[in-house]
Formats: structure tokens, sequence, C-alpha cells
């Protein structure tokens, strides 16, 4: 049957393309002809790696482009220098698996420090679950300084719209279809006036445009069942009209979406995102697309402790 | 019989704003260049072959279950596979829409 449908997607797609044209083909219809090389191959996740303290999100596939991520697989980085040093380790960390779509698809992350910028490589080490182990090294560029609020930056303080601002109607501030409403009754600048420490979290999860920014709100509403004290602040990352009893994404003489102006304050290009802002006003942590609850939890009680 | 339904919608939707200069290719977003939260410029698809193809974003055809450019970092992230239909102007490829491509076997 699967080898019947091969074959009729092949046939389908080649009649789009017309004669003599490149098609889609199956990835398992043919022998891959990739079979030198490492047997796994790197995914770099996070959209921008700074210098500094920052948080290393990637996977891995094997030659087939299956998913090789697995809550099984460990995996263990060396980091190299490539500008001084390309075969010295500067220093190592165990990544840790996190669910992006709850029991299907995965990825792994590390919280790293990088000491400069420049040509930096990372060598992945993955033990499998039958003990054997698969490695493969990649090469990437370190930034002086990324896009977003930098760890230990002070927070951009913003207006951002809550319940009261709105009017009254949480609907007017959410898309969320069981929204949490303390989530949405602290603006970004009373919150840093408050000197107090708090969460704030990019992500709409009726327009985003990855499914993974509904899951991680979630994430973050099952964490601050924990905290009742804590402020936590869910910001639409896209600007946004209420009308119809609902909020409706305000698109650009293209057709566009448009970035907030708390989101370009923030220096997003991606979402989800979370902050997890200290008493001080600086950020602590920061999280971007995928959010394990254990490592949301471990942030938010530093930030707390101080 | 579910897989065969969800690839042939997939690949209908592929093609339905397919020209008689589209091409095609399918396999895993590895890399994506975006300049701000909405504006991709390109990204980078590597094929079941291991073939490394970049391709900048034209003026996406979103109809029948097509995908936005945005889209694009969940695939990548997912390590979910991608069918591109795109033309080809000047040596360079240039995607027109987007699908997810769910018969490319994970």
């Amino acid at each position: 049957m699967r080898r019947l449908l091969l074959v009729l997607i092949g046939v389908v797609v080649a009649g789009c393309t017309g004669g003599g044209t490149e098609t889609v083909r199956p990835v398992s219809a043919a022998p891959s002809p990739a079979a030198s090389g490492p047997e796994i191959l790197p995914l770099l996740i996070s959209s921008e790696l700074p210098k500094g303290p920052t948080r290393f999100l990637f996977s891995l596939t094997d030659r087939a482009n299956n998913l090789i991520a697995a809550p099984d697989v460990k995996v263990h980085l060396l980091f190299y220098d490539v500008d001084t040093a390309p075969d010295t380790v500067v220093f190592e960390a165990d990544a840790r698996f996190l669910w992006a779509i709850e029991g299907e698809r995965g990825l792994y992350a590390a919280d790293v420090n990088y000491p400069d910028a420049g040509r930096w490589g990372t060598r992945m080490n993955a033990t499998l679950p039958d003990g054997s182990t698969k490695t493969v090294r990649i090469e990437y560029d370190v930034l002086e300084s990324g896009s977003t609020v930098a760890i230990g930056a002070r927070a951009p303080s913003i207006e951002t719209p809550t319940i009261a601002s709105a009017g009254g109607d949480v609907r007017a501030v959410s898309t969320d279809q069981q929204p949490a409403e303390r989530f949405y009754t602290t603006s970004v600048d009373d919150a840093l006036a408050a000197g107090k420490a708090f969460v704030l979290v990019f992500a709409t999860p009726a327009f985003c445009e990855t499914a993974i920014c509904g899951p991680t709100l979630e994430t973050v509403k099952s964490v601050a069942t924990a905290y009742p004290d804590l402020t936590f602040i869910n910001v639409e990352p896209y600007q946004m009209t209420f009308a119809d009893g609902s909020l409706q994404p305000a698109l650009d003489a293209s057709g566009q979406l448009q970035p907030a102006p708390w989101t370009d304050a923030f220096g997003l290009r991606t979402e989800p995102w979370v902050f997890v802002i200290g008493a001080d006003g600086t950020v602590r942590a920061k999280f971007e697309a995928v959010l394990g609850a254990d490592e949301l939890r471990t942030a938010i009680d530093a930030a707390v402790a101080g | 019989m579910r897989q065969a339904s969800i690839a042939l919608v997939a690949v209908a939707a592929l093609i339905v704003g397919c020209g008689p200069a589209t091409k095609s290719a399918a396999g895993i977003v590895v890399a994506v260049d975006q300049a701000s939260l909405t504006e991709i410029r390109s990204f980078t698809l590597r094929t079941e072959t291991g073939e490394m193809l970049t391709f900048r974003i034209g003026a996406l055809d979103l109809s029948s279950g097509a995908f936005p450019a945005n889209h694009l970092r969940e695939h990548m992230a997912t390590a979910i596979a991608v069918a591109v239909a795109y033309t080809e102007e000047n040596g360079e490829r240039v995607a027109v829409r987007l699908v997810d491509a769910p018969w490319v076997e994970q």
C-alpha cells in the first residue's frame, strides 16, 4: 500500500511540474546516495546565539532526515572556539530533551555561556538506547549581541494591554480560549515598577505561526499555579484589533501580520518567547520556542531568590 | 489508509497553484533567514539525498492548505518535512508555495 502510495504521489507531482523538471520524491522511495559522512545530522534551532549566557537549542536527524531526538537518546556537547583553537574543548554541557509536540516530536536544549563572539564549533555526542554512540560536529557564528534583550540586561519598560486597559473584557487582550485572567492584569511597565520578579510570555494561541506556541503558553500556565503570588504576563506578539467579540490580526497593506510594539521593544524575530525578569528589572532567563516546565521552575526560583 | 488520504490531500494542495514553470522539492528545514518576526527572507531545505537547497521567499500562494513562511520555524524545530513549489529566477530558487509533506517517512 505504501509503495503504491509513493508511486502515486510521484506521478501526481510530476504532472504538476511538467516534463524534465525536479519533482517531490518521497524520502523512502529511493536509496539515499548520502551514504557517507556522519550518521547523524544536526539542526540548529536557536534563532540567535549571542556571546554570554544563552540557550543552545538543537535537534538531530539521521541521513534520511528521520528524527533521532528522543527522551532515551542522550546528548553530550563539546564546544570549540574555532577562531582560536579549533580542536580544544572550551566547555562542555549535557543537553536535556524537551517535547516540542508532547509525546510525538522533541528537541534538545543546553544552557551555555560563550566567552567570545566569532566562529564556534560544537561536537554532539549522542548515545542511543542500545548503547551505541554517534557523533557529529557543526560550526556556526556566535554574535557579539543578539536581537532579543540579553540575559542580564534591563527589560524594556513598555505599556502592554491588560483587561482593565481594554475595557474589562479578557477577550480583548488574549486569543487564548481558556485564558488565565491573572496573565492579563499587569502591564510590563507596572510590573517593572513594582520591583518584583515576573514572567513575560510572548505567545498567541489563536494566531501563532507555530504549533509550539500554544503548548508553550499552556506550560507556563501550568507552572503558574504553583506561584500564586508571582506576576505572569501574556502578550500577543502581533498587532491585534478587537472585533466581533474576539481579537483579530491587524494586517498591513500587503495582508501580513505586524509585530506589536512590545515585540519590537524586546527585539523578537521569532515567537514564542518566555522571559523571566528579576526584581531588579533585568532579564534572568529567556526561552525561545520550546519550554520545559522544569527549566521554567528553575529559572523562576532563581529569580525570586534574587 | 488515513496516511494515504493525508498524503493525497497534501500533494493536491501543493499543486493547486503550480504553473508550467514550477518545480518542487521536499525535505526538512535546516535554516531560516529571518529579518523580523514577519519578514522571512529565505530558508534552506535538506533533501533526502543530502542536497542543500536554498529558497528565497516569493509571493506565496496560501490557498488550499499551504502555509505562510513564518510556519517554517516550527518545521525546523520539529523536523517535520516540507514540500516547496518554486520557480527559478536568474539562477535563484524562489518559493511560491509551501505545504506539509507528511508522506515523507520520518
